[in-house]
């Protein structure tokens, strides 16, 4: 009997173990990938923000919380942060909606879906140094053509110098940051869209839904995890502006289009290395809880509904 | 061993040591070519292709040193000084650069023992009387010479020569005359100030103008941290100058939403009729090829009591890296001083050497203009803010003079803070 028992009981243990380790061993080497370029950074960053070191000098002084404490009592940096929010906010509905609305029209009409979805999705996969010095000519005072074009179609009261306003110089950066990033959301929901199954429309058609119950009462909801990954992803890029507004302002005028990674790259090109580790590090557990967050909370609609 | 065996090894190895001997002279030959030691070079401090034609001339008329270059230095200044600190650091970097900054980049240098110490050069070469005290002193750190100051600028009004003759107007000397100008050019229909702050770095150099033209050295003491920016009066009366280039209408509108090479093209269009610029501007007028012709003159102070006359200083400088072969570089280093090569760069490039040379008068008008006044004027040279202030000081700097040309903030309210922030900077460090 007691062969018998232990007979399987080994035979049992044997397959699992090899089970348990070979998918470890495929994901090996993104691991250490990972690792070496991702987390080992992240850390190390983390450790030198406790630092004062100017990326040279053999040996870096601990200094503590002290870069913490600075960048805490910083008004500059509260007022960087405060515009990642302001973009943050903007970038979570603007380009999604946009995304959203473009999608849904692709995918309704038959002629010409192939190059509206082209012509839609090109400016996002220009550079994003490109799309800012188009835009940077495209708002110049004198050479621009958004003042002229305004004034053609008689909008001239809202001419102005749209970078050089210091109450609108990120909501022009944030245009141009839309132009470039709608694409990728319409991309996104264009395939959740076609995830739909379509004999779901066929019935809200015999039914006799309109465009605007089957947007909210099939579309919407069949998007549901689309959008937490799109919303997701804006945060991330939201949180991580950088390249656009640092070709169009520089931050400025007066620190008015500043951003936590200008104010990160400011720090770094004067070799304040702690300081500059020490904001990024702020920054980069703002954007983990405000994206584990947001997640959590869908997750837990998604359960309770 | 039989005779018939020996003489057969003795043929073989006869025939080995032929082989051997024929092929050493083969790779001797080579070698003897080779025997050049090299100079790893990424800029010889001059911009684009002037830096290959001089290495190209240097290679030419050398054998046993040659000069590599590499075209490494494209980004930004603040990616540049990156690149060069790093690979100094790694003795990975270039044997001789030029183009180094002085003030707060060369001491972390020198601070970091990347550079060599010159100052026995200097005195074996005789270099050191042929540079003014006050850029010799700009290249000293406790009492010992790191760098070579290769060229000396000022800057200076650069107005269309056309409008100013059809306006019937000559180059002021004096404030009031400058204002006369402005005021005529501006009821002409021009805009008289080019001013272009979007990018953010104008900003701080042409407030700094303005400061060094109304309150000269005192400005020097505020930037040093020995002044307080609020207490410094003539400062205030350089900014509210500054400012009134805005208030007044002189300058063209929008500062804050075209950057420095944006408001260029405004002068080059004719739409604006001077701009504050140094030197290098001659070259690079002279591509943008505008359809008229520039003249020159140094901004009248605004104060007339002022020691210094105008803003620049050490364009660039020269340093030898810690891990060089000091002969070889220091071979460089001749022929880059020489009077021969400064003449050169002075007639081809525009670039006003700062080791002191006879300005030839069969260069470009112009050029000679401004290469005889800034010798004339050497020694009243306010020197570039950066030389003094933190590099994060400076930075801060552009953003707060933003400020006030876009009215946030009074030409007072700048000062304060401005001693806000140098402050927090000078206790936290």
């Amino acid at each position: 009997m007691a062969q018998t028992l232990s007979a399987p009981a080994k035979r049992r243990s044997s397959p699992r173990y090899r089970l348990d380790l070979i998918p470890y061993f495929f994901i090996l080497p993104a691991v250490i990938i990972y690792v070496i370029f991702n987390l080992g950074p992240v850390l190390a960053s983390f450790v030198l923000s406790f630092f004062r070191w100017d990326l040279l000098t053999p040996t870096a002084e601990f200094i503590g919380f002290k870069h913490y404490d600075f960048i805490l009592n910083d008004d500059r940096f509260w007022g960087a942060l405060s515009h990642n929010f302001i973009f943050l906010g903007l970038a979570v509905v603007i380009p999604v909606a946009m995304g959203l609305f473009l999608a849904v029209f692709i995918y309704e009409i038959r002629l010409g879906r192939v190059f509206f979805r082209a012509a839609l999705f090109l400016p996002a996969i220009f550079s994003g140094v490109v799309i800012a010095y188009v835009w940077k000519w495209i708002y110049h005072p004198f050479a621009g053509v958004l003042n002229p074009a305004l004034e053609t179609f008689g909008l001239g009261a809202f001419t102005q110098s749209w970078l050089g306003n210091p109450n609108i110089a990120l909501y022009s950066t944030f245009i141009a940051y839309t132009w470039s990033s709608f694409g990728y959301s319409m991309v996104i929901f264009l395939a959740g869209l076609q995830d739909i199954p379509t004999d779901i429309f066929d019935a809200a058609r015999v039914d006799g839904a309109n465009f605007r119950q089957k947007l909210f009462r099939i579309t919407i909801p069949y998007l549901y995890d689309v959008f937490t990954f799109v919303i997701t992803l804006r945060i991330f890029t939201a949180m991580g502006v950088f390249g656009v507004i640092y070709i169009l302002t520089g931050g400025g005028p007066f620190y008015s289009s500043d951003v936590i990674d200008i104010y990160v790259f400011r720090m770094i090109g004067n070799f304040e290395m702690g300081w500059a580790t020490a904001a990024a590090t702020v920054n980069t557990i703002i954007v983990v809880c405000l994206s584990t967050g947001f997640i959590k909370w869908r997750e837990w609609r998604s359960w309770s509904s | 061993m039989n005779k018939k065996h020996l003489a057969t090894k003795c043929r073989q190895l006869a025939l080995i040591a032929a082989v051997t001997l024929l092929l050493g002279a083969f790779a001797i030959a080579p070698a003897a070519a080779q025997d050049a030691t090299d100079i790893l070079v990424w800029s010889l401090g001059y911009s684009g292709d002037y830096n290959e034609t001089l290495v190209e001339r240097f290679n030419e008329s050398n054998d046993d040193v040659q000069i590599v270059y590499e075209d490494v230095l494209t980004g930004t200044f603040t990616e540049n000084n990156q690149k060069v600190r790093i690979a100094l650091d790694n003795e990975a970097g270039p044997h001789v650069l030029g183009g180094v900054d002085v003030g707060a980049n060369l001491q972390a240098l020198v601070s970091t023992g990347q550079v060599l110490d010159l100052t026995e050069y200097y005195r074996a070469s005789g270099l050191i009387d042929r540079i003014p005290p006050n850029l010799l002193s700009q290249v000293t750190i406790e009492g010992r010479i790191y760098a070579i100051p290769q060229n000396m600028e000022s800057v200076g009004v650069f107005y269309n020569k056309d409008v100013f003759a059809e306006l019937e107007l000559d180059a002021p000397t004096e404030w009031a005359e400058y204002i006369e100008v402005l005021e005529a050019v501006k009821d002409a229909g021009y805009y008289g100030y080019t001013m272009g702050l979007a990018g953010g770095w104008p900003s701080a150099l042409m407030a700094s103008m303005f400061m060094y033209s109304s309150a000269g050295s005192e400005y020097i003491d505020v930037l040093s941290g020995t002044q307080p920016w609020t207490e410094c009066d003539n400062c205030l009366d350089g900014l509210n100058a500054f400012y009134g280039m805005v208030a007044n209408g002189y300058a063209n509108p929008e500062p804050l939403g075209i950057d420095y090479d944006q408001s260029l093209d405004l002068f080059y269009q004719g739409i604006n009729v001077m701009v504050l610029n140094g030197p290098w501007f001659i070259d690079a007028s002279a591509s943008a090829e505008p359809d008229f012709e520039i003249g020159f003159f140094y901004l009248p102070a605004v104060n007339p009591n002022t020691d210094i006359k105008t803003l620049g200083g050490i364009g660039g400088s020269l340093i030898v890296a810690e891990y060089a072969d000091v002969d070889a570089a220091f071979k460089v280093l001749d022929w880059l001083t020489s009077e021969e090569i400064a003449v050169q760069a002075l007639r081809e490039v525009s670039v006003q050497p700062a080791f002191s040379i006879e300005v030839p008068d069969d260069i470009a008008p112009l050029t000679y203009q401004i290469a005889s006044e800034t010798a004339a004027n050497v020694d009243k040279i306010g020197f570039w803010p950066v030389t003094y202030l933190p590099p994060k000081v400076f930075g801060d700097m552009n953003q707060i003079v933003q400020g006030m040309i876009g009215g946030m903030l009074t030409p007072e309210e700048l000062l304060s803070e401005m001693q806000e922030t140098h402050s927090a900077y000078l206790a936290e460090n």
